[in-house]
């Protein structure tokens, strides 16, 4: 009965061409509004949220995954194999370290995603769900950091919760499991629901609204997508122009809507930009952009790569060690994208240039004297901006159509 | 234990003038990144036999000598 309501619906859906994509619709923002007037009341109240919570995600979800035909049953066998194989690390872990046992469990914490990108290859989209790539990386620090003993308790609701919660299902920005935790097991009193979480959300909603519905929606349509097909030079410039800035505020205001929502929950989502077009170098570009992601790359792929080739002494100086584990983690960072020959030429890009600039910075006598001066940290923006760009047009995959 | 960390992040930090003020950002003030907290942290387990992860540690618990001082102090280091 269930199942052949939800199968009209699907049918539904699919025919009307109504969009519920999340924060990509009205229709979606008007659920939304919806969801989360509740949400306020139980703020208001004092009362926990993550009960709620939890109800709204699984709610979501079905509307996200299951009625727009995004792979619900990946999603549910995700869930259900991931849930086990923290549980069961968590516990294992309790009796001792074990370096096979780890690298067992870290490559079965990874395996959803690397199927489904090994599958899209062939050309299938088998295990694909909508938020697969986020997901794992949910679930990859934390078998990380159980195995680091950061993380000793696991709570199943809690855990299910880490990986439903809707705000930031789809695209991110990417929690840790231990920041979501205390965040939910905090009581929130009303004076800080209402000075802190409520307004702070619904700045961070609006201004969502503005990069995307506004901004991004405008790019689009009357400069991106006007552009005369044949790739001149000047059509080129237009584009990368075009496509860099649609794709900061599309996807930083997606990010403003799902952070704005997680505080409107109770949790404060960490944020995922902060001026990335105003960054000095291609270094402070990366803790501006995509921040979530780059932090996760940084902190579990970069600081371990360069602390274990250090430790053992591979190269002479620390430098060395450093580059390496840059182009490596950037490499790794484009083919997450995708395998498509313009990602990976994104990660090897984006890592040479974090060498690259890394030794002008240190090497270049003329940039020490400089590096105080208005004039020229002007020019830096500048140049980093056009670099970025550059990334950005690659990225687009534009140059290879 | 002091002693040994200023002379620490004089190493890591490529400078001389860590000990001239101890509550100094050092993230801030662009002397330590994320290569050099690594170094630190291999410090830290090179000298005072700890050994970290880099998510075991927040910036702000390394962010100063006297934050440094403080933090391994709490890990139990006490020489």
């Amino acid at each position: 009965m269930i199942l052949k309501t939800v199968y009209h619906f699907q049918n539904f859906i699919a025919n009307s061409g109504l969009d519920l994509s999340e924060y990509g619709s009205y229709l979606y923002l008007l659920i939304l509004c919806a969801v989360l007037i509740p949400a306020v009341i139980l703020g208001v109240f004092q009362l926990r949220t993550k009960y709620y919570g939890v109800l709204v995600s699984v709610g979501m979800s079905v509307l996200l995954i299951w009625f727009t035909r995004m792979g619900m049953r990946y999603f549910v066998l995700f869930l259900a194999v991931e849930i086990f194989l923290i549980m069961l690390y968590s516990h294992i872990r309790r009796k001792g370290k074990n370096k096979v046992i780890y690298y067992l469990f870290l490559l079965s914490s990874m395996s959803p995603l690397l199927i489904y990108k090994f599958s899209s290859l062939a050309g299938s989209d088998f295990f694909g769900f909508l938020g697969i790539s986020y997901l794992t990386f949910k679930a990859v620090q934390m078998i990380i950091e159980i195995h680091d003993g950061a993380i000793t308790k696991v709570g199943g609701f809690r855990l299910f919760y880490f990986f439903v919660f809707f705000p930031t299902l789809s695209s991110g920005p990417i929690d840790r499991y231990r920041r979501f935790d205390e965040d939910i097991s905090r009581k929130i009193s009303r004076k800080e629901y209402l000075s802190d979480y409520l307004p702070n959300g619904i700045r961070k909603i609006i201004m969502g609204l503005g990069y995307k519905f506004v901004l991004a929606y405008l790019i689009n349509t009357y400069w991106l997508t006007v552009i005369p097909s044949g790739h001149t030079f000047l059509h080129i410039l237009n584009y990368m122009y075009a496509y860099s800035f649609y794709l900061f505020f599309d996807f930083a205001g997606y990010s403003n809507f799902a952070v704005g929502t997680s505080y409107i929950l109770g949790v404060k989502t960490p944020d995922n930009f902060h001026l990335p077009f105003l960054s000095i170098d291609i270094k402070d570009f990366w803790t501006r952009w995509h921040i979530s992601l780059s932090k996760w790359f940084g902190d579990y792929l970069y600081s371990r790569l360069t602390m274990n080739i250090m430790r053992r002494k591979l190269f002479k100086n620390k430098h060395m060690a450093s580059y390496t584990a840059q182009i490596i983690t950037m490499f790794t960072m484009g083919m997450w994208h995708g395998f498509a020959v313009y990602y990976l030429l994104y990660g090897l890009y984006h890592g040479l240039l974090l060498v690259l600039s890394d030794l002008y910075e240190r090497k270049f006598p003329l940039h020490r004297k400089w590096k105080d001066n208005f004039a020229y940290q002007c020019l830096q923006v500048f140049v980093t901006f056009h670099i970025v760009c550059f990334g950005f047009l690659i990225f687009s995959g534009y140059l290879f159509k | 234990m002091r002693d040994k960390v200023i002379k620490m992040l004089e190493d890591v930090c490529e400078t001389t003038e860590i000990r001239d003020n101890q509550d100094v950002d050092l993230f801030e003030a662009g002397l330590l990144d994320s290569l050099g907290t690594v170094s630190l942290l291999l410090e830290i387990e090179e000298v005072f036999g700890l050994s970290l992860e880099p998510t075991d540690v927040d910036r702000s618990q390394i962010s100063s000598v006297n934050r440094i001082v403080a933090f391994l102090a709490s890990k139990g280091v006490s020489e």
